[in-house]
């Protein structure tokens, strides 16, 4: 089994590719530059430090790792961190045994402790087995997604599990410096970047569309700490007997101190709005636990904003794509393309006036998963997902200007028996490449080994002009115009080569080479790609399985269990 | 606990009557009834329109509906390459008058009953997730308009089973209502819930690109955070300004939506609070490059 290089990105003669959870640089004839690993040791330390130099609010021990704070979920943890959270549980017990001593006995308190040791072990239980389960997939975070500024100075990279946009810099001849990583509080789906190269629009896996600085010095995490130390301090209403009496300090720049800060610190319903006596019952112990709970909650969401980042918009569904777009009669307008998984495109105007929405480009029966505005196209945006057929669009005016088949010609290139079993596509690229006069897009589908090459017409129509079909199935798609020639990674578990022709050709074809024949107009594989012979380091660990779930993604956006009531 | 099979029998055999008499009386709520709460987040078998031209109005509206169905073609051959449009369904009849009101999460209809009378000329709509529910009101407004033929009450006002969190613009097109109504929403008390309240900043976005400028939303709760959270987004939102206390109070909508609805009046008998917020939707701002110029 050979991991395969999933995400490319070209920058002039530079190549990157991702491979598993590392960044591989390539020059033009695929002789290799450098490579960046996902640093899981430092990731690690970090952590801890970060945890060491939070000097805990007294109260807020009890429920600090618990998923309850308001944008954690259950975090995919690692096996070191599990250990650090058993450890921080410990720590908590102790200052349970401290809480309980300065807190006025009530009755019901040796019951409280028991079902909050209870609690504790239930968490641990689950959260290693969430950690067990998970952990070949884990191990380290598969690169989703790679982004190029345009002066090609800056990579934006993204990680998977862990949530992470990494900032590189790039000297240009195709070495990486890290400059940042940041942890979102959302998964990131996509990622895009403003036409001035100064601002990340990240789109999660919640809908929603943060504005990252590309560039940012990381605050002091203890001046947020003691922050957080004195905002929830401020806010108890029954000041903690050995929390510091310390003034409000000027809150740090970011939105989610305030948005903690609105969190609920007191309870919601009172007694006039719970009708039965449970409820009230209920109320009456969410009141006696708010008081703990606020303050872990504030700290959870001074953990996540210890940089900078600013909801721009937001869908009530899972983001897929996002783009920046300017208007093609007036340069001054910048606009945000965002598509979800629930057939939406919206069009928004740019930063600072996302909030305005200018128009939705609707018509998706399914998913959508991938949109393109071509460069040299501007007035029209292409789209695609689950649906049968590309979508394309003049995206200033919302208005459809026509489909262009992608199942049928799928069906019209493979054998037969092939095609029988093929019922439905995910569109998981839609790449375009101005070639002269001519817009061609490129199209590749999940698990179809075959490449579509539609040609953009002058009348904004998508004319199907070419399928070739690929030794494996495709996982992405870049230009490298230094060459003139196309690059497709495909997946060598997939690939159809013979034992013999791998060792003629010197390995697995992972990334194939294409170049335009103006004899016979057409696509054809060349010579120059990128063979694998040696194997990847992480691959030991992966099952096809996991390796399947980590690249095969974009199917799963289909709705299939509709629930109902 | 799954309730006992012959409730749900029951319930069956009730709605099945009820339509088998071409709904002449009211249903009873007691055999509608649903859990309060719906995930907005999860994939209900909702069934709404790829675009809002697509929206069949003309079966909730019947008697706002144009005689003549419109003919798809004179559009399609107007722009050769609308190739998308041709395959469209067959000609969708058209409405006389758009949909310029909306309940969002109109819940067992009360508001759009009391509103009938008020807003004879409006075409007003509920929309409510809940399937159950949805059903009731749909019933109710049937047996309504058969019970008031005579003086062609409750043709105005119809339900639809949506998800208007993801799902809203599906329905109306950019500026098409006039007003809408947030009456006693799900307020959702832990905070890891509060990305499932209909108002937020983002969802605010959307509430503004269906509402034209000047448009009203009008907010009502029981809750006194869920209050200021709501007043809190709205007021955070460029889109929208709070309507002054006495513009709110003359409104003659806000006495209505303060007693009519059912959650409303559930509250008056408990003897609970009632929070009330108006926000008007503002002119979109111009662009920055304009405002330099």
């Amino acid at each position: 089994m050979a991991l395969p290089y999933h995400v490319l990105k070209v920058c002039d003669g530079i190549v990157f590719a991702a491979r598993g959870s590392s960044i591989h640089s390539f020059d033009s004839s695929f002789n290799p530059i450098s490579v960046w690993k996902y640093p899981v040791k430092q990731q690690e330390t970090n952590g801890e430090k970060a945890e060491s130099e939070t000097p805990a609010p007294t109260v807020e021990a009890e429920e600090s790792p618990a998923p309850e704070g308001p944008p954690a979920k259950k975090r995919k943890v690692e096996d070191g961190e599990v250990a650090a959270v058993t450890e921080e549980s410990k720590e908590e017990s102790k200052e349970e045994t401290t809480e309980g001593q300065t807190e006025t006995k009530t009755e019901g308190q040796t019951q409280e402790v028991n079902r909050r040791s209870r609690r504790q072990k239930q968490k641990q239980k689950t959260e290693g087995g969430w950690a067990k389960n998970n952990k070949a997939v884990l191990e380290k975070p598969f690169v989703q997604g790679m982004y190029l500024t345009t002066d090609g100075r800056h990579l934006v990279a993204i990680t998977g599990s862990d949530k992470t946009i990494w900032v590189f810099e790039h000297d240009g001849a195709g070495n990486l410096k890290q400059l940042s990583q940041r942890a979102m509080p959302k998964r990131p789906c996509a990622l895009a970047l403003t036409p001035d190269n100064k601002t990340i629009l990240s789109a999660d896996k919640f809908g929603d569309v943060f504005s990252l600085p590309l560039l940012f010095t990381p605050s002091e995490p203890t001046a947020a700490a003691a922050a957080a130390a004195t905002t929830s301090e401020v806010a108890t209403p029954e000041p903690t007997p050995s929390a510091p009496a310390t003034p409000a300090v000027p809150t740090p720049p970011t939105t989610d101190v305030a948005k903690a800060q609105s969190l609920s610190v007191k309870p919601q319903a009172n007694e006039l709005t719970v009708h039965t006596l449970r409820n009230l019952k209920a109320l009456e112990n969410q009141k006696r636990h708010l008081a703990r709970q606020k303050a872990a909650k504030l700290a959870a969401a001074l953990q996540a904003s210890q940089f900078e980042h600013t909801l721009q918009l937001g869908h009530v569904s899972m983001l897929t794509s996002v783009a920046v777009a300017v208007h093609p009669g007036h340069p001054g307008r910048t606009y945000i393309i965002t598509a979800d998984r629930d057939e939406h495109i919206r069009v928004s105007r740019g930063i600072p006036q996302a909030h305005v929405i200018e128009s939705f480009l609707l018509g998706h029966d399914e998913f959508v998963s991938r949109v393109c505005i071509p460069e040299k196209r501007g007035d029209v945006l292409i789209s695609g997902g689950g649906d049968d057929d590309l979508f394309v669009w003049d995206w200033v005016s919302g208005k459809l200007l026509g489909k262009a088949p992608v199942l049928v010609e799928v069906k019209k290139a493979l054998a037969p028996e092939e095609a029988e079993k093929v019922t439905k596509v995910a569109v998981t690229r839609i790449f375009d490449v101005q070639q002269g006069e001519k817009t061609q897009i490129f199209v590749i589908c999940e698990r179809i080994p075959l490449l579509l090459i539609y040609t953009l017409t002058s009348a904004n129509t998508l004319q199907h002009t070419q399928t070739l079909s690929l030794l494996g199935n495709p996982l992405d798609v870049e230009y490298l115009k230094a060459e003139s020639k196309l690059l497709v990674s495909i997946d060598p578990n997939t690939s159809s080569e013979t034992q013999e022709e791998e060792a003629n050709n010197g390995g697995v074809s992972s990334i194939l080479a294409l170049s335009f024949d103006d004899s016979e107009s057409s696509w054809k594989v060349t010579t120059g790609g990128l063979k694998v012979t040696e194997a990847a380091e992480d691959e030991s660990s992966l099952t096809p399985q996991d390796l399947q779930k980590l690249l095969y993604t974009t199917e799963s956006l289909r709705k299939t269990n509709k629930d109902d009531e | 606990m799954s309730e006992p099979k012959n409730k749900r029998q029951k319930r069956e055999d009730y709605r099945a009557a009820l339509r088998a008499n071409g709904v002449t009386e009211l249903p009873r709520k007691k055999f509608y009834r649903q859990r309060a709460h719906a995930n907005p987040f999860s994939d209900h078998s909702l069934i709404y329109p790829p675009t809002p031209e697509q929206m069949d109005w003309a079966s909730l509206y019947p008697h706002y509906a144009v005689e003549e169905p419109i003919e798809q073609k004179t559009e399609a051959t107007e722009s050769e390459e609308t190739t998308g449009q041709e395959l469209s369904a067959p000609a969708i009849r058209k409405l006389t008058k758009n949909v310029e009101v909306a309940d969002i999460g109109c819940g067992f209809g009360g508001l759009l009953i009391a509103l009938a009378p008020v807003l004879p000329e409006t075409l007003v709509l509920g929309l409510e997730i809940r399937v159950s529910v949805t059903q009731f009101v749909e019933d109710r407004i049937k047996a309504l308009r058969v019970q008031n033929e005579e003086q062609k009450l409750y043709r105005n006002i119809a339900v639809l089973r949506a998800n208007t969190m993801k799902f809203m613009p599906n329905f109306f097109n950019k500026g098409q209502l006039n007003k809408i109504f947030i009456c006693f929403p799900d307020p959702h008390f832990k905070a890891r819930k509060h990305k499932q309240r209909i108002v937020s900043t983002t969802l605010n976005s959307e509430y503004a690109y269906v509402l034209r400028p000047g448009g009203i939303v009008y907010t009502i709760t029981d809750v006194p955070d869920l209050h200021e959270w709501m007043v809190g987004h709205f007021n955070a939102h460029p889109a929208f300004e709070r309507v002054s206390e006495e513009e709110q109070e003359a409104d003659p909508l806000v006495e209505i939506m303060r007693n009519e609805t059912e959650e409303g009046k559930k509250v008056t008998r408990h003897n609970g609070q009632k929070h009330v917020a108006l926000f008007r939707r503002l002119e979109d701002p111009q662009w920055p490059e304009e405002v330099s110029a």
